[in-house]
C-alpha cells in the first residue's frame, strides 16, 4: 500500500473519529488549589450517587428507527432485567473480551446461544476471565460502560473442533452476561489447510443451511457494489449443500480478491455466485461462499480473511447449473457509503 | 475553539447551500475559516497555501452540497481542506518544494506500510476505509483521538502532548505502539503481501 492510499482512507474516516479528535483538548491545571475543590467535590458526589439512583429511577425512552424495532428483548443479550433497558437505538448490547493470550483471538458472540442447536455442549476444557461490560447502539463513537473481569468456562462444542470454535459459559454475574446460556465462541485467527477440513472441523454437515444466494455479474458487482438477490427453487439450496459438503482441495490463496493472483484475477469478470450460509454451530451464521466458473470457490468466515480452494470446474458448473435452472431474481440492491461505513439500498427495478 | 454567539447554526447553513445562496459560503468561512485553514497549516506550512485551500474547500462544498447534507458541517469542511491540502502538497512535492509536518507523517507511515498490498481500485479501497474504522474504533479513545491527530489533522507531535497535557516522548511511544498494531491488523486482514 502506498502511503497516498492510507492518507488519502484516513480522509475518509468516520466523522465522528475526527469531531471526536478535535474537541478533546486536555490542559494541566496550573493551580494546585484545584485538587482540593475536586477533592470536596468528589466527596459530595459520592454521596449523591446513593439518591441519585431514586431521583433518576425513570424508564428509559422508547426509541424506534420508522417502523423497525430490533429484537433486544431476548434475554440472552443479557440478563432479562439489563435487557430490557429499551429497543432500537437506546438499545444496550454486550461486550466481552476475553483476558490473556490462550484464547485473545476468540471472539464471543452474544446473539447465537449455543444449546439452540440441541445438545450438543461437550466437555469443559478450560476457566477464563472476560472483560464484561455493555454498550449503547445509540453510541457513536462506541463507549465500553461498566467493564468489569468475570469468570467463565470452556466447554467443547461436539462435532466441532475446539480449534474453530467453542461455547462458553460465564459462572460470575457480569454487567452485561447471562449465568444460564451458553455463548458461541469463534476462532477468528483459525487457518484450516483444506475446505475438507473446514467442513468438517465447523461440523458443517450437521448445520449447513443457505439463508441467502446472490448473482453478482462483473467485476464492479461481485464486489458488492451492486448484485442481485435470488430465492432458489425445487431444493437447489440442498442439492448445492449436498455438492459443498463432498468437496475437497487444499487451501490455495489467502487474503481476499486483492492478491493480484493471477487465477484470481481470471474470475473477476465472470459471473461469481454468493451463497451466504450458516454453516456451523459456534456462530457463523453468515459466511460467504463464492462460487466462481474456474473452478475456484472462495471462503470466508466472521472475521476472518478470504481463503481460495480450486475444487475443479465440474463441481462449480453443476453448482451454476443448478442456480440458473432454480432460481428466481427478487431484488437488486446497490451498496454505498454513508457516515460510517457502507449500506445496502434497493435498486428502482 | 469557543463558538461565537453570533455564528449562524450549522443547519441554517446547510439550508443556504440547498438554496444554493451565496451566503453559505461567508458563513462558513465565518464559522470554520480558521479550523480549516489550520488543518491546512499543518499540512502545507503556508498562510498564502492555506488561504487558497479555503477557497478551494468552499467551492467544493459548494459543488457537493447538495447532493452531500453532511450530519456535522464542521467535520465534512474540515475533511474536505485535509484532502486538498494533502492533494495540494503532493503537487508541491511533484514540484520539489515544501517540506513540513506531512513530510514526516508520511514516512512515518511508509514505515508500516511496507509489505503492503495496494487499495487503488475503488471497492478495495472501501473496504479498507471500513478496515480502518474498525480497528480505529477498537482502540482505546485517548490512543486513537492521538493518532486521528497525527494522521488527519497531520498534528506536529508536540502540538498533540500540549493538547492532550503529556510529554512528547509519550505522544512518540503511543503512536509507535500503534502503528504497530496497525501493521498487525494489517497482516491478520490480507493486506500485506
Amino acid at each position: 500500500m502506498k502511503t497516498n492510499e492510507f492518507f488519502d482512507a484516513m480522509g475518509k474516516i468516520d466523522p465522528a473519529l475526527i469531531e471526536r479528535a478535535e474537541r478533546k483538548v486536555v490542559k494541566k491545571s496550573h493551580f494546585p488549589k484545584l485538587i482540593a475543590i475536586a477533592a470536596a467535590l468528589a466527596l459530595l458526589a459520592a454521596s449523591m450517587l446513593a439518591v441519585l439512583p431514586m431521583l433518576l429511577d425513570t424508564e428509559p425512552e422508547e426509541s424506534v428507527v420508522g417502523e423497525e424495532t430490533l429484537d433486544l428483548f431476548d434475554p440472552f443479550y443479557g440478563s432479562v432485567e439489563t435487557a430490557q433497558t429499551g429497543v432500537g437505538t437506546n438499545a444496550k448490547y454486550p461486550i466481552f473480551r476475553i483476558v490473556g493470550y490462550k484464547y485473545s483471538e476468540y471472539l464471543i458472540r452474544n446473539a447465537y446461544p449455543v444449546e439452540m442447536y440441541g445438545e450438543i455442549i461437550g466437555e469443559k476444557i478450560d476457566e477464563i476471565d472476560v472483560f464484561n461490560g455493555w454498550g449503547l447502539f445509540s453510541e457513536r463513537p462506541a463507549v465500553e460502560h461498566d467493564l468489569k473481569v468475570v469468570k467463565a468456562e470452556v466447554y467443547a462444542v461436539n462435532g466441532v473442533a475446539p480449534d474453530a470454535g467453542v461455547a462458553i459459559k460465564f459462572v460470575e454475574e457480569g454487567p452485561f452476561n447471562s449465568l444460564e446460556h451458553y455463548y458461541a465462541a469463534v476462532n477468528t485467527d483459525y487457518e484450516f489447510t483444506s475446505f475438507a477440513d473446514l467442513i468438517s472441523d465447523y461440523n458443517a454437515p450437521a448445520f449447513m443451511s443457505m439463508t441467502e444466494v446472490r448473482l453478482e455479474d462483473d467485476t464492479v458487482e461481485r464486489r458488492g457494489i451492486e448484485y442481485k438477490k435470488y430465492d432458489l427453487k425445487n431444493g437447489a439450496d440442498n442439492e448445492i449443500i449436498k455438492i459443498l459438503l463432498t468437496l475437497d482441495a487444499p487451501a490455495e490463496i489467502t487474503g481476499g480478491y486483492n492478491t493480484g493472483d493471477e487465477r484470481i484475477v481470471e474470475v473477476k469478470n465472470k459471473p461469481t455466485l454468493n451463497l451466504m450460509v450458516n454453516i456451523d454451530s459456534v456462530g457463523d451464521k453468515y459466511c460467504n461462499i463464492w462460487v466462481h466458473e474456474n473452478g475456484y470457490i472462495a471462503y470466508m468466515g466472521f472475521r476472518q480473511p478470504v481463503v481460495f480452494f480450486n475444487v475443479g470446474k465440474e463441481a462449480t458448473d453443476a453448482i451454476f447449473k443448478l442456480f440458473y435452472e432454480n432460481s428466481e431474481h427478487v431484488s437488486t440492491v446497490k451498496v454505498g457509503p454513508n457516515d460510517y461505513g457502507l449500506v445496502e439500498y434497493p435498486v428502482n427495478q | 475553539m469557543k463558538r461565537k454567539e453570533n455564528d449562524m447554526d450549522d443547519r441554517k447553513i446547510i439550508e443556504l447551500f440547498f438554496a444554493r445562496d451565496e451566503k453559505a459560503l461567508s458563513e462558513s468561512q465565518k464559522k470554520y475559516g480558521r479550523y480549516c485553514e489550520s488543518i491546512s497549516k499543518n499540512i502545507l506550512s503556508s498562510d498564502e497555501d492555506a488561504e487558497e485551500v479555503l477557497n478551494d474547500t468552499l467551492l467544493s462544498a459548494w459543488n457537493s452540497i447538495p447532493p452531500e447534507e453532511p450530519k456535522s458541517l464542521k467535520t465534512y469542511l474540515g475533511t474536505l481542506a485535509r484532502n486538498l491540502s494533502l492533494d495540494r502538497y503532493r503537487k508541491m512535492k511533484a514540484e520539489k518544494r515544501g517540506g513540513c509536518e506531512v513530510s514526516l507523517c508520511l514516512e512515518e507511515a511508509e514505515e508500516f506500510l511496507a509489505d503492503t498490498k495496494s487499495i487503488s481500485e475503488e471497492y478495495e479501497n472501501r473496504e479498507f476505509i471500513k478496515f480502518l474504522n474498525d480497528f480505529l474504533h477498537s482502540l482505546p479513545e485517548r490512543e486513537c483521538d492521538i493518532f486521528v491527530r497525527r494522521y488527519f489533522y497531520c498534528d506536529s507531535t508536540a502540538s498533540i502532548a500540549h493538547r492532550f497535557g503529556i510529554k512528547e516522548p509519550h505522544v512518540l511511544v503511543i503512536l509507535s505502539r500503534t502503528r504497530k498494531s496497525l501493521k498487525k491488523a494489517l497482516q491478520k486482514g490480507g493486506y500485506t503481501l
